[in-house]
């Protein structure tokens, strides 16, 4: 049986998601005082529209307050995947009323596609946008990195709930740092703030030495590029992205943040504690060094036979920064999207789709299905195989060293196959949909993996002219990759059990069901098993 | 970190907090060698094999 909402549960539900829906009525107001201290009037009015909205709707749902305290599983699960999907509603309302989209749609795509850390823009007129626009596109990546939950429990604002830890893993944070939750979410947010701190000051300063920018734009630069590496989302100021800058200097600057935020915050963490040796001991960092030398081989082959990139300072330039972004999910490209649809070699396009395929390490910014779990992965292999050639009552203890010294047991390897074969089942789900659609095979796979590894390296499908279901396609993927699918699909479970038994019990129901003879719902019911879906009625 | 032992002076919360900034300092600086490392061997890595697959 599937496990129902009820009434409780429902006013649990709403009410945790307006609390946290808050959390993002707080920060429009950091864009809201940079639209007024630099006239730009009309975002101002865009930016207050929203935090009106907000702060309505976050009260709205507060009305509902549970009548016991604390959090059940079930519901800090459904919490967790809706407030995804609400925090890129109510994220998305500034971008709508900034007039560059289509459709309300169009700006939750866009908005989810940064919290998700995914990148990829519907924008055509991103050169004109407004500063307080870009900043809000900021504000929304390094929410989407640390996690709305996490940011929730650093400002306090659930962290004195009993279920708060629940929210906490239930997004997707497997490794606890410290011993409280919200010692572990503070250390999150004040890490990577320090990174970004650090990142912008060597940003703007190279922008300002090598580029020729003056100090407020290359402020703004700055800022925008030291988030979109450390959150490795890959959004860019300029539409030419990284290839704007033309700066081998500021490349390998944001190359070294970009690895910042792909390795394990915990594991930076563990490395104060124990010694900053633990670093290279840790299964999951040698797992991601060596998945980059693979590309890495790949990506040589396919420079070297390439009639357009193929020479040696193109690929020491283009393709080991374009490596190092699509193996650490940031998606900054120095590739226009018209050269990797139809100029470069296939051989180059799987290289990228490789390297973004796996992501980086777990409790970091990056997407894709984690180091660890192809650690992992090979080992559950490396010991079946040794477990056939074993005498039949022998057991063996598969140890691996992931934050100190750990033990792979059944339940974890299950785990670790299910989210593995999740992650593959959907880039080919994405592919295919985008074939049906017309797009070229090698280009719609780039895009499925991009999307669902939360990477942002595009061949130019995602667009404003994209089919609309393709795009809803890649919505529900982004929040897939982003949630590591089974808080999604549990969310999506619960929530449309409920609806179909709440549908199933209305007045309307009952009374179609009165009118079907006896007879004829005796025979429907043997015909189904004779088992009311497993109610035990 | 070092602990406390029989007889010895428990150091002030400020020479903690020097001892712990210095710490973290260290281990900043571990980390940033090790990324600095690793981009090194990339690019050597990316040097060596573009040669060998041309």
């Amino acid at each position: 049986m599937w496990p129902r909402l009820r009434i409780d549960d429902v006013r649990a539900i709403l009410y945790y998601l307006g609390t946290l829906l808050l959390v993002i009525a707080a920060l429009m107001v950091i864009p809201l005082v940079i639209a007024l201290a630099l006239h730009e009037w009309n975002p101002a009015i865009g930016f207050l529209m929203s935090l009106g909205i907000t702060c309505c709707v976050a009260f709205l749902l507060r009305l509902a307050r549970p009548s016991t305290p604390g959090l059940t599983h079930m519901q800090a699960v459904v919490i967790t995947g809706l407030v995804w999907v609400a925090a890129g509603a109510v994220a998305g309302l500034p971008l709508y009323f900034s007039g560059s989209f289509d459709s309300y749609f169009d700006a939750l795509f866009e908005a989810v596609s940064y919290t998700t850390g995914t990148g990829m823009s519907l924008l055509n007129n991103l050169g004109k946008l407004a500063i307080s626009y870009a900043v809000w596109r900021a504000i929304l990546v390094i929410i989407g990195a640390q996690g709305i939950v996490v940011v929730a429990m650093c400002l306090g604002t659930i962290s004195r709930f009993s279920g708060a830890g629940l929210l906490f893993k239930a997004e997707g944070h497997a490794d606890n740092i410290m011993a409280q939750m919200a010692g572990t979410a503070r250390f999150i947010v004040l890490f990577m703030g320090a990174l970004i701190a650090l990142g912008t000051v060597l940003c703007t300063t190279v922008l300002v030495g090598s580029c020729g920018m003056s100090f407020g734009t290359a402020l703004l630069h700055g800022f925008s590029l030291a988030a979109t590496c450390v959150a490795t989302a890959g959004i860019c100021v300029e539409p030419a992205g990284a290839a704007y800058y033309h700066s081998p200097t500021l490349n390998f600057v944001m190359m070294i943040l970009c690895l910042t935020g792909c390795f394990s915050f915990a594991l930076y963490y563990h490395m104060a504690r124990k010694g900053p040796r633990e670093f290279f001991r840790d299964i999951e960092t040698r797992t991601l060094l060596a998945w980059i030398g693979v590309v890495l081989v790949v990506l040589a082959i396919a420079f070297a036979g390439d009639e357009y990139f193929g020479s040696l300072d193109v690929f020491l330039d283009k393709g080991v920064f374009n490596l190092v972004s699509a193996a650490t999910s940031t998606g900054l490209c120095t590739f226009t999207s018209a050269q990797i649809s139809s100029v470069a070699s296939s051989g180059l396009v799987f290289a990228l789709i490789l390297g973004m395929a796996m992501g980086g390490a777990t409790s970091s910014t990056a997407g894709g299905f984690k180091a660890i779990r192809l650690a992992l992965l090979l080992k559950t292999i490396g010991s079946e195989i040794r477990h056939a050639l074993m005498p039949p009552r022998a057991r063996e203890v598969i140890r691996y060293r992931h934050l100190g010294d750990q033990v792979l047991t059944p339940e974890l390897s299950r785990n670790v196959m299910l989210v593995v074969l999740l992650y593959l089942l959907s880039f080919v789900v994405g592919a295919v949909v985008g074939v049906a659609y017309g797009y070229e095979p090698i280009p719609a796979v780039l895009e499925s993996v991009s999307v669902t590894a939360n990477c942002g390296i595009s061949a130019g499908i995602v667009g404003t002219d994209m089919p609309q279901g393709l795009k809803v396609c890649y919505f529900v993927m982004m929040l897939a990759g982003r949630l590591e699918f089974l808080t999604l699909l549990t969310t999506i479970a619960s929530v449309g059990g409920s609806l179909g038994h709440a549908i199933k019990e209305s007045p309307v129901a009952r009374a179609v069901t009165s009118a079907v003879p006896g007879g004829v719902r005796r025979a429907w019911r043997g015909a189904a098993g004779n088992d009311e879906w497993g109610e035990g009625r | 970190m070092a602990t406390t032992g029989p007889g010895e002076r428990r150091p002030a919360r400020g020479e903690r907090l020097g001892e712990q900034l210095v710490h973290v300092v260290r281990t900043g600086l571990a980390l940033l060698g090790y990324l600095l490392g690793v981009m090194a061997a990339i690019y050597l890595l990316a040097f060596v094999f573009f040669l060998v697959a041309s």
